[in-house]
């Protein structure tokens, strides 16, 4: 199987790397950050940056433009050090912070060409390039208006926006859709999908995996600051075999004893909302299994899927945890 | 270097236009000091005008033990014919009984000694013991110009006796006046305290993060954003003085030195919010501990309570804040002061300047080390 596994370098021989991450470290008191996470992005790539909360994606990335020094380890960008030519990398890269990097007082053009000023782009392109982003980003009409009134969703096209001034050949987004309403995710998923069909060089990072998969082509999955696997998407989702995902639906009342439920059959489990997760590596071969061990536990079942596995999977696969935090995660016992 | 001073320069704009865009400004920084100009000018004028006087005069007994050295001071109140109409009593206790069965307003009971005393009797806080007092103070004052071992009457309530034979700006100076040059040596403070403020929130947001990443260094950001604090404190001051004088007919003397104080004090008010906000480890609490220090400030450097109620010990104690100094020079130059005049007073604002920005960016870059790339 050609793919990389646990933060080994493998890239396709033809075309070099436009970031390298190498051995990153970071320490924070007491908590590792990031115990030494090495990955590349090629140019023109779309490149995801997966992990669960506090797995170190933001500590990565702010690694990567220059605000946070690392214990060990480099990034380099078109051959640039980010420790040894901080402002020359900052020159190249477009950085859209995970929370609002905005002034709620002002408007969203008033952001724009203070953002634009500092990014150091002449007075004669400014406006220009103001009115093009604003376009881009869907916020033409209410371009005089206070951000304070917008909403979420309008609040992180704005922020992606500022990011794009200067047109830089590198973004970095920091989970750019967090908190918002579908309609606004769409509208930033294919924004930055004709981004990179511009051929700028993305990484996104997310802890949703349909956005990951919707548009990245390579994946690094991070765990406890670690790159537990990363390769083109393909590759990394192999990684769960065979598996496929049984999703069980569990009605409100019902209470599942999880416990005794890890400790007949083997195999992790997610319990969501309304839903229970199993991972089967060995395919669906193993439903039964699992559907008897339900009804030995007294659940009653009403209905059943099974999926093809997903990054998600891979992730529970590997690691046996959820991606995410959900309220009922391993806690309906 | 030259970027730099760019970046300098577009973090100051932005940051003074922010506090300036801001709703609550007008309303903190402009409608609040000019009511309290108003409000404490207006009841307090009576108590420091010079202009004021009685529907009819104080009645005041006294009761004179002969050679004392006071003598001189009773024959000045008898000049006060429109305040003041002094009538002698045999002894002091017939005097305080005058006053007991309110027959009379006052008593002065003065007795002779080394130091001499005069004291007041009358109920405390009243306007007749505040004329008493205030006209003792004068009057004692201008004995001391004239004799140059300095007077040794003190008096049991006022014992100005200020050596340099200089009556103090403060008790020559009508309420109005006085109150525009304390509230604004107050919320000269407040001024800067609002940039400081907007500085501290942003960096705990991610805003503070985009300037990084775009270049900016934690050194530029802050000191584009002191000098938009000393900016907007400037601002602060001229509308302030501009509109109290077309309001209340405050006069602040001659342009010259009220600059060099403007200045200096808007200077100094930056580099204490500075302070505030080095020391102040949680952004959120930067604001409401600037306020407390503040308000602790203003009232011990006479912007609450006028220097002419406050003890000796206490205007004394406190005569070196940058904040006294302030006031203590805007109302020289309102009386007509020379930039030499109010030398003293610059040069407190200009140390206390340099010493908060020394300590201010040091406590502020030892605490961020680490923290920065
Ligand atoms: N400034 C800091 N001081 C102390 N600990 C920090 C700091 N920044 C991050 N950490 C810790 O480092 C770890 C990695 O954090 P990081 O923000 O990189 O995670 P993340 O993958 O971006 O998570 P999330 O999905 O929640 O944004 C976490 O345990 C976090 O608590
Ligand atoms: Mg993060």
């Amino acid at each position: 199987m050609a793919m990389a596994r646990g933060g080994g370098n493998l890239e396709p021989a033809a075309t070099k790397p436009i970031i390298r991450v190498e051995g990153l470290r970071k320490q924070y008191g007491k908590t590792l950050a990031l115990a030494g996470v090495s990955f590349s992005v090629l140019p023109g790539e779309t490149f995801g940056l997966l992990g669960p909360n506090g797995a170190g994606k933001t500590t990565t990335l702010k690694i990567l433009c220059g605000l946070v020094r690392p214990d060990g380890g480099d990034v380099t960008v078109d051959g640039l050090s980010v420790t040894r030519n901080t402002q020359a990398v900052q020159r190249l890269l477009g950085v859209v912070p995970q929370g609002l990097a905005l002034y709620e007082d002002f408007t969203a053009r008033q952001n724009l060409v203070f953002f634009a000023k500092l990014r150091g782009i002449p007075r004669s392109e400014r406006a220009k390039q103001v009115d093009d982003i604003l376009r881009l980003i869907g916020l033409e009409e209410d371009a005089n208006r206070r951000v304070k009134g917008f909403s979420g969703g309008m609040k992180r096209r704005l922020n992606i926006g500022i990011g794009l001034l200067g047109n830089p050949k590198v973004l970095l987004l920091d989970e750019p859709t967090v908190g918002i309403d579908p309609q606004s995710r769409r509208y930033i998923l294919d924004s930055v999908r004709r981004l990179a069909d511009q051929g700028v060089t993305i990484i996104y990072t997310s802890h949703y995996m349909e956005e990951v998969e919707y548009l990245c082509e390579r994946v690094a999955i991070i765990d406890h600051g670690r790159v537990i696997a990363q390769g083109p998407i393909d590759e990394v989702r192999a990684l769960a075999g065979d598996s496929v995902v049984l999703r069980v639906p569990v009605a409100n009342g019902d209470v599942v004893d999880l416990d005794s439920l890890r400790s007949s059959i083997s195999v992790p489990i997610e319990a969501r909302t309304g839903e229970l997760r199993f991972v089967l590596p060995e395919g669906s071969a193993q439903v039964p299994t699992v559907l008897n061990a339900l009804v030995a536990v007294g659940l009653p079942l009403d209905g059943m899927r099974v999926e093809s596995p997903n990054l998600e999977t891979v992730f529970l696969a590997l690691t046996g945890k959820a991606l995410r935090d959900h309220g009922a995660n391993g806690g309906a016992s | 270097m030259q970027r730099s001073l760019r970046i300098t320069g577009i973090i100051c704009v932005n940051q003074v236009r922010r506090v300036l865009t801001d709703r609550g400004t007008p309303i903190w920084l402009l409608a609040l000091p000019l009511a309290l100009i108003g409000v404490l000018g207006m009841s307090l004028q009576p108590l420091m005008s010079s202009d004021f006087a009685p529907s009819k005069p104080f009645h005041v007994v006294v009761a004179e033990i002969p050679g004392g050295n006071h003598v001189a001071v009773i024959e000045a109140l008898r000049g006060m014919e429109r305040f003041l109409e002094v009538a002698s009593v045999a002894d002091p206790e017939s005097a305080r009984e005058l006053v007991r069965h309110r027959v009379a307003d006052a008593a002065l009971i003065s007795s002779p000694g080394k130091p001499a005393a005069v004291t007041i009797v009358a109920a405390p806080g009243s306007v007749v013991a505040e004329v008493l007092e205030s006209a003792i103070e004068r009057i004692l004052l201008e004995i001391t110009v004239q004799r140059t071992e300095g007077v040794e009457i003190a008096h049991t309530q006022v014992d100005v006796t200020d050596g340099a034979g200089e009556t103090p700006p403060w008790l020559r100076t009508d309420a109005f006046t006085y109150y525009a040059a304390g509230i604004t040596a107050m919320f000269v403070m407040f001024a800067a305290h609002a940039v400081t403020v907007t500085v501290a929130t942003d960096r705990a947001t991610d805003a503070y993060a985009r300037l990084r990443s775009l270049g900016v260094k934690p050194a530029v950001y802050m000191l584009g954003g002191s000098l938009a604090a000393v900016a907007v404190a400037i601002l602060f001051v001229c509308t302030v003085a501009l509109i109290s004088a077309l309001l209340f007919g405050v006069n602040w003397g001659a342009l010259g030195p009220w600059t060099v104080l403007t200045v200096l004090g808007a200077t100094a008010a930056a580099g204490l919010s500075l302070v505030v906000m080095a020391l102040v480890p949680n952004p959120e609490h930067v604001d409401s501990a600037g306020s407390a220090i503040y308000n602790v400030l203003a009232f011990l450097g006479g912007s609450m309570s006028p220097l002419l109620v406050l003890p000796e010990w206490f205007r004394r104690s406190f005569a070196w804040l940058p904040n006294r100094a302030l006031l203590d020079g805007y109302l020289k130059t309102s009386l007509g002061a020379a930039a030499s005049e109010v030398s003293a007073e610059a040069t407190t604002l200009l140390v206390a300047s340099v010493a908060l920005f020394a300590l201010g960016w040091t406590v502020w870059s030892v605490r961020g080390r680490g923290e920065e790339a």
